[in-house]
């Protein structure tokens, strides 16, 4: 069997789906961070396949792009939690609920 | 010029003495206010006398009529309402009735009034009443006159409620102003069938096209009508306010009660005559509602005990009776009547006044008597008010009555059963009026000892009036000699034909003389010795018909409004709007509980957003 | 059956399980040498493809940069205790995402069926790449010359998350 890019495809679309089950069901803040790079790592994943599909380089193009914002992304959620982990002694997403009625 | 005048001489005064009255209180009694609001109000309505006069003679030296247009009241798609007055024949006569009488009750209010708390306010009313009086006769199309026709309807009701601190006497003003309401009803739909059939609401336009209409529709139209002048001119079955209207002033009773605002009805017959005559069903309907009326009332007011009750009641008969001659086509003598009606029962009215006036404040009839020596002006103008009613030549009561009787038996839609008809209500009219007049004046007083030795005629400006309305009593039937009436002449309304002789004529006013000269014998013979010990409740009650509407009507209709409210207002209603309040409350908490602050929710909501959105997406697309 | 599919594979297994196990470990400092684990599988996969570029900026990128800084993070919060997190979570969230997610796949496979036959053919296939000087050549020439301005503009998205960084996770003189 040949290897076809929509292979590749679906596994992107896996990855996706689990880091977004992550996200809702953990309560740890920071590995609700992490099921989000592994997100937008399953997206970079599908754009590389759409570049293959179509034999293009624009997909491999925006994949780097993409991980550059990943990275910033990551850095500023992290120095959030230290900030936010200052005030609530914990980094539980349930105590995280300041804005309750 | 010279013709609105008419109208607006009595609007200035109600306006003038309106806004003075804003700062009277009902509590602080001063003396001078009713000389100047007399003046004030007497002074408009002989300014509008002397115009009405003044148009009069133009109408008379040739001129059919005048009209004048005010102004545009509706303008719509296609329809175009003046407010435009027409002085003719018939309305000129209204108009001399009503600003002269008017003027005349306005002077003797001055007198009457005078410990009036707050005379400003009685004098508006009274203007304003006029002021919708001669809008209501001098209305060129049935919307104006449908104005005025609900203008003396709301001052009625004011001035009887003028007392309005007393619960019963505002009682009987709303009692007034419903049944009058009931009538309007009749009035507006009768108005709309005519626009329907004739397309306009120009009384001349209506007028003409009758001619040369018949059918069910046009016996409708004049059935609501009629209704309407039921209402108005409290006959049979919407008569009951009348004598309840008594609690009002007595200035107020001979004014709106006796010689104005309850002939409206006769006004309304004889200007849309030809639709009346179109349909002979109608006709019948009239006079047999008009007789039953009279006799109703004229046996009623045998019973009573109180003056002014006992004139109500005789208002109500000869309206009965007025009825019944435009019930058989004769609106020339219907309209001759009101004239005359109208002096003698305000003159009536005006003594009663006086009387009441002079016992301080006592009305019953039971305690009076042996007033002719004590009210010598009194006795003497009452007496001719007495005779012009009873019938005795050549008081004017006899010309217009028998031209009633004369009417009733010699027109083609009459005939010998009306005459009888007629005939017993004078012979009734006869003996009640005898016996007022009896009882009131003459024989030994039954009154207190005090009251009676300080009894004495008012001054000047109640006794001119008397003395005034008085001479045109005598001399007021002469307008409506027989065979040669100016007053039917000058008329000329379309009426049904004759199918007898006019000598006939001569012979029944006699045999109608010598029956009211007897009949009032009888009555004379009946109270001779006094009052008579009890009254039948039956007659006194007016049949029984008041009672009714008071135990049977109106608690129908307050326990269905209860049993309304309770299971409609309170069940259904009130738990609708209830509920709304609270399904409001309900979801609002119920969307509350998304906004928990809590990330996983959030998140949840999200995956579950992201779900639905790609679910549609896909869907399209794989479409 | 040739080694390109054996290795495609193999490598895309160990990046799902070890997805997997990022979500369904109890310790934090787990969840991250999970991801980690996961990053290489998918470096690998784009060395199988051809993106060597991409392949090297993922191991750069995220596994030399990203994961690292949240290992420091977790140790610097003392996030590493095990956390039975997973009890206190409301059955009913665990459940509704687990089925949310399972049937979002299934729906997303339905609809990618069509990509199995997209045979466009474009200006880069393999065999042009390799003849063109490899894969990082011609990209680092696109980037370089078409997309100037985005590279720029990224640098500067860099330079604002750095600042901001420092200026949130700054100790406050009190």
């Amino acid at each position: 069997m040949q290897f076809h890019p929509w292979m590749l495809l679906s596994v992107g679309t896996a990855m996706f789906f689990i880091g977004l089950i992550g996200v809702v069901v953990r309560r740890n803040l920071l590995v609700i961070l992490m099921c989000i790079e592994l997100m937008l790592n399953a997206g970079n994943i599908c754009f590389v396949a759409f570049s293959r599909m179509h034999q293009n380089l624009n997909g491999d193009l925006v994949a780097v792009f993409v991980m550059t914002v990943a990275a910033a992304e990551s850095a500023v959620g992290l120095g959030l939690i230290i900030a936010l982990y200052r005030t609530l002694k914990t980094v539980e997403s349930e105590k995280l609920q300041l804005l309750r009625d | 010029m010279t013709f609105s005048c008419i109208i607006c001489f009595p609007l200035l005064g109600a306006l003038i003495l309106g806004i003075l009255a804003l700062n009277e209180s009902s509590t602080d009694r001063s003396q001078s206010g009713t000389a100047i609001a007399g003046t004030i109000g007497t002074l408009a309505l002989v300014g509008a006398f002397i115009a009405a006069l003044v148009s009069f003679f133009q109408l008379m030296h040739g001129e059919p009529t005048i009209d004048q247009t005010l102004f545009t009241w509706i303008a719509l798609a296609d329809l175009k309402i003046d407010f435009a007055l027409r002085l003719d024949h018939l309305s000129g006569i209204f108009s001399l009735v009503i600003t002269g009488v008017g003027a005349l009750i306005h002077l003797f209010s001055v007198g009457y009034m005078k410990n009036d708390a707050t005379p400003f306010r009685y004098f508006a009313y009274l203007n304003l009443f006029c002021f919708m009086m001669l809008v209501l006769v001098l209305g060129s199309s049935l919307p104006v006159v449908f104005l005025g026709w609900e203008g003396v309807g709301l001052c009625s009701y004011l001035l009887i409620a003028y007392w309005f601190q007393d619960p019963s006497k505002a009682m009987a003003g709303q009692k007034a102003f419903i049944m009058n309401r009931i009538g309007d009803v009749g009035f507006l739909l009768g108005a709309f069938l005519l626009f329907k059939i004739f397309g306009t609401f120009e009384l001349a336009g209506i007028q003409e096209q009758a001619t040369s209409i018949s059918g069910p529709i046009v016996t409708a139209a004049a059935l609501l009508l009629f209704i309407a002048c039921t209402g108005k001119s409290a006959q049979f079955p919407l008569f009951t306010w009348l004598p309840d209207a008594m609690a009002g002033p007595t200035p107020v009773s001979a004014l709106i009660h006796a010689a104005t605002m309850v002939t409206s009805g006769i006004y309304l017959m004889a200007r849309l005559s030809n639709v009346f005559l179109a349909s002979p069903i109608a006709m019948a309907t009239v006079a047999l509602v008009g007789f039953l009326t009279a006799v109703i009332a004229a046996t009623a007011a045998l019973a009573q005990n109180d003056i002014k009750k006992v004139l109500a009641y005789s208002t109500v008969s000869q309206l009965g009776l007025m009825f019944m001659a435009c019930g058989v086509g004769a609106f020339d003598a219907a309209v001759f009547h009101v004239v005359t009606h109208a002096f003698f029962k305000a003159l009536m009215f005006l003594g009663a006044g006086s009387v009441i006036h002079a016992m301080h404040e006592e009305q019953d009839i039971t305690r009076m008597g042996g007033l002719k020596a004590k009210l010598p002006i009194t006795f003497a103008t009452f007496a001719a008010g007495w005779l012009a009613i009873i019938g005795m030549p050549p008081f004017a009561g006899f010309f217009s009555k028998d031209e009633i009787l004369w009417k009733l038996v010699s027109s083609q839609y009459g005939g010998w059963l009306y005459w009888s008809g007629g005939a017993v209500v004078a012979a009734l009219t006869a003996i009640y009026m005898t016996r007022l007049f009896i009882l009131t004046f003459l024989g030994k007083t039954r009154a207190e000892k005090k009251t009676f030795s300080s009894a004495h005629e008012g001054p000047w400006t109640m006794a001119l009036p008397l003395l005034l309305l008085a001479i045109l009593s005598t001399i007021g039937g002469f307008l409506g000699v027989p065979h040669s009436s100016w007053i039917e002449h000058w008329l000329s309304l379309p009426s049904a034909g004759s199918v007898l002789s006019g000598n006939l004529e001569w012979v029944l006013m006699a045999v109608s003389t010598v029956v009211g000269i007897g009949f009032a014998f009888y009555g004379y013979s009946r109270v001779k010795t006094g009052p008579e010990k009890s009254n039948s409740g039956f007659l006194k009650n007016a049949w029984g018909i008041d009672t009714f509407y008071t135990n049977g009507v109106v608690v129908w209709i307050s326990r269905s409004a209860q049993s309304l409210d309770r299971f409609f207002e309170e069940a259904v209603l009130s738990r609708f709007v209830n509920g709304m309040g609270t399904l409001a409350q309900v979801s609002g908490g119920a969307f509350r509980t998304l906004s928990s602050g809590s990330l996983q929710s959030y998140s949840l909501i999200f995956a579950l957003a992201l779900a639905v959105v790609l679910g549609v997406v896909g869907y399209g697309w794989i479409k | 059956m040739n080694a390109e599919i054996i290795a495609f594979i193999a490598l895309s297994t160990i990046a799902l399980v070890s997805a997997l196990l990022v979500v369904l470990r109890e310790n934090p400092v787990g969840s991250a040498f999970s991801l980690i684990l996961s990053f290489f599988a998918v470096a690998g996969l784009y060395a199988l493809v051809g993106a060597h570029f991409v392949a090297a900026l993922q191991i750069l990128v995220y596994t030399g940069a990203i994961m690292v800084l949240f290992v420091f993070v977790v140790m610097l919060l003392n996030a590493d205790k095990p956390v039975l997190d997973f009890l206190k979570t409301s059955k009913w969230i665990k459940m509704t995402g687990a089925a949310a997610g399972i049937i979002l796949l299934i729906v997303t496979g339905i609809a990618l069926q069509p990509a199995r036959t997209i045979q466009a053919t474009g200006p880069w296939s393999t065999e042009q790449l390799i003849a063109s000087g490899g894969h990082t050549r011609v990209l680092s020439l696109s980037m370089f010359s078409d997309h100037l301005f985005a590279f720029e503009l990224t640098s500067f998205l860099l330079l604002a998350a750095i600042v901001a960084t420092i200026a949130l996770a700054k100790r406050r003189r009190s």
